[in-house]
């Protein structure tokens, strides 16, 4: 009977829950330690790809959210990758600000509380922590860095540079 | 339990993850198994985020720290060596900003302990500013209050706080109200403005708010002194032409009529990002203002440090720490010709602090030494000063709190 009323009571709070939107279809935010850099060149085996750094604390990293998303959506086959900079403790709000974006299906990241000097150091030693900060990868792992808001012509330009290669998408 | 019980834990559990969002910063969830991991720990100022520290008259030290909601408050008679139990300034808990360019601000003067500190608001880049006095020598304090008359749910952060001999507490900050009316008729604001406001009454009430400039830079610290006036001078990243986010400085002609805004660096940097990285500033006792800062232009990058002579000219702005190892977050003081400047930097394994010192009123400098590394993360440095002695604050999360005489350096 205990049992019972147990189970009961995580499925009706489970359902609860959902309803008022504390629970959603899950993202994954991976962790970003101070190897994960070379981590994620590596999957993309010297191919074009962004990663954009960013901070719920940072008003022109939302305002360049929709941007990105657009990006997206046009270009659902361009690799692009989130690095939040955020604690982990606000990773609710992370992933509520992707999905209301669409950019909930794309690689997630949020760093990693303990080391956050080194990794910034790992990404980039002359980086300073302004944000957002956008990383341009292009072939043979050839990348440019840009601090601040990415505009539409900005993100046009990199993907005409990424067609115009043989590598494509 | 019944249902309804577990229910309403479940929502609370929630709804206080959510408010105390920005407090929790402090207690990140780590690989390495530490007591600042643990939030049911007592408050510790060795775990604080990011404290802030002040010597009163009588050689004690003060310091301001946040915890689970309270700002803290506690002193120390020996330099650091050890330290009074914390009081509780908040006795209502709320979310405080305490993590790089924001933390709680402490300022004895006078047997009376002021604090300020941002309570961030559910909105996205919305606060209050906050004031809380104790005039019993740090035992209680009084009920906080908002210090910005405008109470919109936006931008009201990033407060810089000064008192001066008569016990007049000054308090400037970068303030939204002005970006919101213009959002809400569709025009367009870019930054914040800077506004000010101050206490003729030891801190019971403020004056109504006074606008400084709008378009400032949003999401950097604002830092403030007092002049032989006893009239406030502040510095901050200011937003020039469309995006060049260079910085600024007002001095006063009455405590209500602020001085044409000068700009004091010139390094172009065009960039639509927070930079957080803001300036800082010490009025020496001839009237110098000695300003360090840091830029990353294309052509002008890393740390400066400038001064603003007493007729309002400036000094050519010299570079300073090595850019190629991360060099950040200067601090500059000053006791008579003497001046300390501090900044941080990176090599990839160790954080350390730099110092490099003048004697001559920073005309000339010392080569630049480092003063104190760590292995793991640290806050910015700080330079605090007692009568004249010079101390370096640097909080670390593997030593904690430290107090480094500089004054020999």
């Amino acid at each position: 009977m205990i049992k019972r009323n147990i189970t009961l009571s995580l499925v009706l709070v489970t359902v609860l829950l959902l309803t008022a939107g504390f629970v959603r279809a899950e993202i994954l935010l991976n962790n970003f330690e101070t190897h994960s850099y070379k981590t994620i060149t590596t999957q993309y085996h010297g191919d074009s790809f962004l990663m954009v750094l960013w901070s719920v604390d940072c008003p022109p990293c939302i305002e360049e959210l929709p941007a990105l998303a657009r990006f997206h959506q046009t270009n659902p086959k361009a690799k692009l990758v989130m690095v939040s900079t955020d604690s982990k403790n606000q990773q609710e709000d992370i992933k509520s600000l992707m999905e209301k974006h669409g950019l909930a299906d794309i690689q997630q990241w949020v760093f990693d509380d303990d080391s956050i000097q080194a990794i910034r150091f790992s990404i980039d030693p002359l980086w300073y922590g302004e944000l957002p900060r956008s990383y341009f990868h292009h072939e043979k792992n050839k990348r440019q860095a840009k601090s601040g808001r990415l505009d539409e012509d900005t993100l046009s330009a990199w993907i005409t540079t990424i067609n115009n290669t043989t590598a494509g998408l | 339990m019944k249902h309804s019980q577990l229910i309403s834990l479940l929502l609370v559990a929630g709804f206080s993850g959510s408010l105390f969002a920005d407090m929790g910063a402090m207690h990140q969830p780590g690989k390495v198994k530490d007591v600042c991991a643990d939030i049911s720990q007592p408050a510790s100022l060795n775990c604080a985020p990011a404290p802030s520290a002040s010597f009163d008259q009588k050689g004690r030290l003060w310091l301001a720290w946040s915890h689970a909601g309270h700002v803290y408050v506690n002193h120390s008679d020996d330099k650091g060596k050890s330290y009074s139990s914390p009081v509780i300034v908040n006795r209502k808990p709320e979310a405080i900003s305490a993590r790089g360019e924001n933390r709680p601000k402490i300022i004895p003067a006078d047997g009376k302990i002021f604090v300020s500190w941002i309570t961030p608001l559910e909105k996205r880049f919305s606060g209050h500013v906050r004031f809380s006095v104790s005039t019993d020598d740090g035992e209680h304090f009084s009920d906080p209050i908002i210090v910005n008359d405008n109470l919109d749910i936006t931008g009201h952060r990033f407060e810089a706080m000064s008192v001066n001999k008569k016990g007049e507490v000054f308090i400037a900050w970068l303030d939204k109200r002005d970006r919101l009316q213009a959002e809400q008729q569709s025009k367009k604001y870019h930054g914040a403005a800077l506004y000010y406001s101050w206490s003729q009454d030891g801190g019971k009430t403020f004056q109504p708010n006074l606008k400084i400039i709008d378009h400032s830079c949003e999401c950097c610290r604002v830092v403030m002194d007092i002049d032989h006036n006893q009239l406030p001078v502040i510095l901050w990243r200011n937003i020039y032409g469309k995006n060049t986010r260079d910085h600024s400085l007002v001095t006063f002609a009455e405590k209500d009529t602020p001085e044409q805004v000068q700009r004091v660096s010139f390094d172009q940097w065009q960039v639509d990002a927070c930079p957080h990285h803001g300036p800082d500033m010490d009025i020496s006792n001839n009237q110098d203002i000695h300003l360090t800062w840091f830029d990353n232009a294309p052509d002008r990058h890393g740390l400066f440090y400038a001064r603003r002579k007493p007729d309002g000219s400036l000094t050519e702005a010299i570079s300073i720490g090595d850019y190629q190892a991360a060099a950040s977050h200067p601090n500059v003081i000053s006791v008579a010709d003497n001046v300390w400047l501090v900044w941080k930097q990176f090599d990839g394994k160790q954080a350390s602090v730099w110092l490099q010192r003048s004697e001559t009123n920073g005309t000339h400098w010392s080569a630049a030494k480092k003063i104190a590394v760590t292995d793991a993360d640290a806050d910015y440095p700080f330079l605090v000063r007692d009568k004249d002695k010079v101390y370096l604050q640097w909080q670390t999360k593997k030593e904690g709190f430290q107090l480094i005489e500089l004054t020999d350096q």
